[in-house]
C-alpha cells in the first residue's frame, strides 16, 4: 500500500532507509525543521540545516522514487534563548519561500517555559502574517498535556488561526481529543518506547474516525522507526479494518492537509 | 457508550454469561470452569488479583468506528501478550524488592501506585486516564512556566 510519512527527519536516515521505505510503498515525505541533538551556536548553522532540507535532502529522496517536503521552524529545545531565536526566525521567510515548504513547523514547547511560550508566539505569527500551515511538536511525557493546552491557547486566542491549516503533532491518548475538538488535525508518531505504539494509535482511530488524523514516523538520531507507518498498515490491517480506511489514514489525509499549503503538488 | 464487563464471578462459583447489548456474547464468569479450568489453591491468590483485574476491562462499543474484531477475538488474541505484560510489572515489583534502599517516598512511586489502581477501577477510558496519572496539571492562568 502507498503510504505518506507526514512527519520523518530525513537528514538523520541513510540512503539504505530511503530504499526500504520506498520498497515498502512510501511515495512522498514531510521533514519538519528540528533539534540536532544538540544546540546549535550561530545562526549559519540553521542556515545550512535550512538549505540542507530544501536543497540536498529533496535530492537524495528523488533517487528513490519519494518526494521530499519541507518544514522551516525554530524548535522548542533552542527556543529558550529569545533573542538567539529572533535572529533564526529572520532567517525564516528566505526559507518559507522555496518551492518545496509546506509552512512553519515543527514549532511548539518543550518544558513550557515563559521563554519558550515568547519564542513561539513570534514563529506563531510569523506563520500567520504570512497565511503558512503549522506543524506543532507537544512536548514529551508529563508535560504533554500542560504543553498542548497552552499550544491551543495560543491558537484560539488569535482570530488569524484556521484550525484546519494546522496539524498538532505527538497527540497521545490525553491530547488527541483537544486537538480534534479544536478543529486541528492531530499527528500521532508511532515511537517505540515514548509516544505511541501502532496498536495504540490503532485504538485511537476506532475511538475518534479517520478524519483529520496523521500518523507518522518522526524518524530521527534517536530510537526511532523510519518503517514504523507501514507497521501501523499492517496492525490495522491484521485488525480487520478495510483497506480503504487504511489508505484514507496513511495517504489521503496527508494529502488532504499537504494541499492546503501552495507549494504542495502530487506528481 | 455500552460497556461490556467481564465478570470475576468465575472465582467465586457464580456462572454468568454475558449478552451484550449488541447482540454477541462474551462467555466469563464462572465459565472458565464449566470449561474444565480449575485453579490449584496455590494460584488462588493470584487468580484473585487477576480476576479483579479482569472484572475491569471493558469493550467500548458505540464509539465513532468500533473493531472489526470481536472482544472474544481481541481477548483470544491478545491475551498472552497481555499476561506478558502484567508478569513483566509484577517482575519489576519483585525487583524493587529485592534491591538495597527505599523508594516508597520517591513521588514517581506514587504515580505508579496510582496507575495501578486505575487499571482496577471500572471507569473505562483507561489510557487516556493513565495518561493524565503521569501529567503535570494544566493552569489555564499560567502562562509558561520559569524559564531555567
Amino acid at each position: 500500500m502507498r503510504f505518506i510519512d507526514p512527519h520523518i527527519h530525513i537528514a538523520s536516515r541513510t540512503t539504505d532507509d530511503l530504499a526500504t521505505m520506498a520498497r515498502m510503498g512510501c511515495v512522498i515525505v514531510g521533514e519538519p525543521a528540528f533539534w540536532m541533538g544538540y544546540d546549535r551556536t550561530g545562526v549559519n548553522s540553521f542556515h545550512d540545516y535550512f538549505r540542507q532540507l530544501t536543497e540536498w535532502e529533496p535530492k537524495r529522496c528523488a533517487n528513490y522514487g519519494i518526494s521530499h517536503y519541507a518544514w522551516m521552524g525554530l524548535n522548542a529545545k533552542e527556543a529558550e534563548n529569545v533573542g538567539f531565536a529572533r535572529e533564526v526566525i529572520a532567517e525564516l521567510p528566505a526559507f518559507l519561500d522555496r518551492a518545496t515548504v509546506l509552512g512553519v513547523g515543527e514549532i511548539g514547547l518543550h518544558k513550557c517555559t515563559k521563554n519558550e511560550l515568547t519564542t513561539l508566539e513570534a514563529l506563531v505569527d510569523l506563520a500567520l502574517s504570512r497565511g503558512e500551515q503549522m506543524l506543532f511538536h507537544t512536548p514529551h511525557l508529563e508535560d504533554k498535556y500542560k504543553g498542548t493546552r497552552m499550544i491551543l491557547d495560543l491558537l484560539a486566542g488569535d482570530s488569524r488561526t484556521d484550525p484546519s491549516r494546522v496539524c498538532i503533532d505527538h497527540c497521545e491518548e490525553h491530547t488527541i481529543r483537544l486537538a480534534l475538538e479544536a478543529g486541528h488535525w492531530a499527528g500521532m508518531t508511532l515511537y517505540p518506547t515514548t509516544k505511541v505504539t501502532p496498536d495504540r494509535a490503532a485504538n485511537m482511530i476506532e475511538l475518534y474516525g479517520p478524519d483529520r488524523i496523521l500518523v507518522n514516523s518522526s524518524a530521527d538520531w534517536g530510537p526511532s522507526n523510519p518503517f514504523a507507518v507501514p507497521d501501523f498498515i499492517f496492525t490495522m490491517q491484521r485488525r480487520g479494518h478495510d483497506p480503504e480506511l487504511i489508505q484514507q489514514v496513511v495517504y489521503d489525509n496527508p494529502v488532504k492537509f499537504m494541499q492546503q499549503s501552495k507549494n504542495f503538488t502530487l506528481a | 457508550m455500552n460497556r461490556f464487563f467481564l465478570s470475576s464471578s468465575w472465582l467465586s462459583g457464580e456462572a454468568e454469561i454475558a449478552t451484550t447489548p449488541a447482540g454477541g456474547s462474551l462467555i466469563f464468569g464462572s465459565d472458565f470452569r464449566k470449561l474444565g479450568y480449575r485453579p490449584r489453591p496455590s494460584m488462588r491468590r493470584f487468580h484473585a488479583s487477576l480476576g479483579r483485574f479482569l472484572a475491569t476491562i471493558s469493550i467500548l462499543s458505540g464509539a465513532p468506528m468500533s473493531s472489526p474484531l470481536s472482544a472474544q477475538e481481541i481477548l483470544d488474541r491478545e491475551f498472552l501478550t497481555f499476561r506478558a505484560k502484567l508478569i513483566e510489572l509484577a517482575a519489576t515489583l519483585d525487583r524493587l524488592d529485592r534491591a538495597e534502599g527505599a523508594v516508597d517516598d520517591d513521588p514517581r512511586c506514587d504515580q505508579l501506585r496510582r496507575g495501578l489502581e486505575l487499571l482496577t477501577s471500572r471507569d473505562g477510558n483507561w489510557a487516556e486516564q493513565m495518561q493524565m496519572v503521569f501529567s503535570l496539571p494544566f493552569d489555564s492562568e499560567q502562562k509558561g512556566g520559569a524559564s531555567s
